[in-house]
């Protein structure tokens, strides 16, 4: 490897923790005071709009794609993808998502579920 | 553009990168998918776009991309679809940056870095018009760990192709041949640096 | 207390005021921790059958509070209950389950109407030797009350007091917004660590959970809320959280309805002026009092127990 070969390396790696560093910071900060929502969206529009606090173990959500039925499935306070029409099925793959700016994309079907919202996690204080 | 034989020599090359790139393009969506990463693939067409940036000039490579997409896509049932699409723009993206570092980086930057650089492309422009797609921008969310997962990829990628230049010397010995000096040289360089 | 303290204070004087804070929580605790042998809380218990003790004001008065509680729960709360802790000894002790003979013979000796309370002479009298006063479900709560009464006199108008989870919000955040103050679930192993968010303002919030000390014998948890009446661990409450504007007296409620259970408990702290509180049982029920509740968030959807 060339000295320029390392450069590469190191910059891509810088650039990959600054991005996520930063993202996190984002996360960190962009939160309002409402309960996380977790958003369902076909081609950018918003189809299903769920408080992740009232989603119930087992709950499914059938969301129209563009290929056919996505199936979003509720948790404890979690959300994840069961079926997708799409060949490939990384939606299904990623497992739950919980935490707001966490997304789940199925490009095929264009589905995207994303939570938003305030972190239950960031509190200022806990009684206990 | 010098004799008859050299031109169909290099219409044969052409049409064998072409042939190999749909070949593994095919591959590739047969391929599970790495890591549950929308985009996270090994990129194993790259190699034909590097091998074919190192010996032809841009128009030659821009046939080679642009065909080995369009039949790869053709044979895998995938013409027009999303998955298309996101090969197209990876495959662009990943030629274009190539070829700049080639350009830019003659002699200083081995076929390692730009392969990653490559990687970095392909991943960038496929999460751009995937975002574009879904008309959501949450997905950039993912930009950090394609990053990170560029760099084993490139670097695999960047080392068969290496291999597999030295496995047909014949075939950079025709064209071009200030192009291929320098990847000599480059060669060479590398293997004082490991 | 062997607890840790965290204070938040906002405003231009926050570092003195957050220091004098400090001072005067420490200052408390050296009065009142029972197992300080210079605390006047430990003096009184010396002179158990011996004689009064005269104590100081603030003493005197939070052992009036921690009476008057003890009386109106026919001592479901007792602020005599010393001998249990000390022979107990959870938290210090290793794994000690005492005998019945041995928690008996404990149990004589805690009795709130034995207290002498003489409001001339600010004395204190254990009339019977080996009685003993526990000021530990109260005490917290109280130095809670004095740090952000020092924080006030500071002109803080922002600040966050976290005694041992033991909480007092000062006035709103810095940015306008209330505190967001989590209550912990009881048991997080279940899944969530938060019970729910309350969005606080001048408020304070005390938590008593069978989680804070305990050990487990032979699958039974024995915590450190004793049931003064029976000399056992309390069962039938594993988390109660009492949200109110006294520190002292949330504190000794939050003890008295984790005794008295859920039903009887918030009937109790609604009689004391309580309007929020939140009971949980071993069956990880929710019972919750009080018509501000509904800006409460429920983190888990457990919001399903009963509304007293």
């Amino acid at each position: 490897m060339t000295r320029a070969d390392k450069l590469v390396i190191v910059g891509v790696l810088v650039a990959a923790t600054l991005l996520g560093s930063s993202f996190w910071l984002w996360k960190a900060h962009n939160q309002i005071t409402d309960v996380p929502q977790v958003i369902i969206e076909v081609n950018g529009e918003i189809k299903e709009q769920i408080p992740l606090t009232e989603l119930k173990p087992g709950k499914q959500y059938q969301i129209q794609g563009v290929l056919g039925y996505s199936v979003v499935e509720g948790g404890e306070n979690k959300v994840r993808m069961v079926e997708s029409p799409c060949p490939d099925k990384i939606c299904v793959g990623m497992g739950w998502i919980e935490h707001p700016g966490e997304v789940i994309v199925c490009l095929p079907n264009r589905v995207v579920v994303r939570i938003i919202g305030k972190s239950n996690t960031k509190l200022d204080g806990i009684s206990q | 553009m010098g004799t008859r034989e050299e031109q169909t020599r290099r219409l044969l090359y052409l049409s064998l990168l072409v042939a190999g790139g749909t070949v593994l393009h095919v591959i590739e969506s047969y391929l599970p998918a790495l890591g549950a990463l929308p985009g996270a693939k090994l990129g194993l067409a790259n190699i034909v776009t590097m091998l074919a940036l190192m010996a032809y000039p841009p128009a030659d490579v821009w046939k080679v991309v642009g065909l080995r997409v369009f039949l790869g896509s053709l044979l895998g049932g995938t013409l027009l679809t999303t998955t298309f699409f996101l090969s197209s723009a990876g495959a662009v993206g990943s030629a274009i940056v190539m070829m700049l570092a080639l350009k830019w980086g003659k002699g200083v930057i081995s076929t390692v870095g730009i392969s990653i650089l490559g990687a970095v492309a392909h991943n960038l422009s496929q999460l751009i018009v995937a975002a574009f797609l879904t008309h959501s921008w949450g997905i950039f969310f993912y930009l950090p760990y394609l990053l990170l997962f560029a760099l084993p990829t490139g670097y695999f990628i960047g080392i068969l192709t290496r291999l597999i230049r030295r496995a047909l010397p014949s075939f950079f010995s025709v064209e071009s041949a200030g192009n291929d000096k320098n990847q000599q040289d480059l060669d060479h360089q590398c293997g004082i640096c490991q | 207390m062997d607890t840790t303290i965290t204070i938040t204070a906002y405003g231009p004087k926050a570092k003195k005021a957050v220091s004098a804070a400090f001072a005067e929580m420490r200052r408390v605790a050296d009065l009142m921790n029972a197992n300080d042998p210079a605390s006047e809380v430990a003096y009184i218990n010396q002179n158990a059958g011996i004689k009064p003790v005269k104590v100081s004001p603030e003493t005197f008065e939070l052992l009036k509070l921690s009476l008057h509680y003890s009386q109106l729960s026919v001592g479901a709360f007792d602020v005599t209950v010393r001998p249990l802790v000390e022979l107990w000894g959870i938290g210090k002790k290793d794994n000690y389950v005492p005998s019945k003979e041995e928690i008996q013979q404990a149990l004589k000796l805690v009795d709130y109407r034995k207290l002498v309370l003489n409001d001339q002479e600010q004395s204190v009298f254990l009339p019977v030797k080996g009685m003993g006063i526990d000021l530990g479900g109260a005490a917290k709560g109280y130095a809670a009350d004095r740090a952000r009464a020092v924080l006030q006199e500071y002109g803080v108008n922002s600040a966050l007091v976290d005694a041992g989870g033991n909480i007092w919000t000062v006035g709103v955040r810095p940015d306008g917004e209330k505190w967001r103050i989590g209550i912990r679930h009881p048991r997080p192993e279940m899944g969530s660590k938060i019970l729910a968010v309350l969005p606080a303002q001048d408020l304070t919030l005390v938590t008593s959970g069978d989680y804070e000390r305990y050990f487990v014998k032979d699958d039974v948890r024995y915590h450190h809320i004793f049931d003064p009446r029976t000399g056992w661990p309390a069962q039938g409450v594993i988390s109660a959280t009492i949200v109110g504007t006294n520190g002292a007296e949330a504190d000794i409620l939050s003890t008295t309805v984790f005794v008295l259970g859920p039903k009887k408990g918030l009937a109790l702290a609604a009689e004391s002026g309580i309007t929020k509180a939140i009971v949980v049982t071993p069956d990880l029920q929710v019972f919750t009092a009080g018509r501000d509740l509904p800006e409460m968030e429920f983190v888990n959807g457990e919001k399903e127990g009963k509304n007293q």
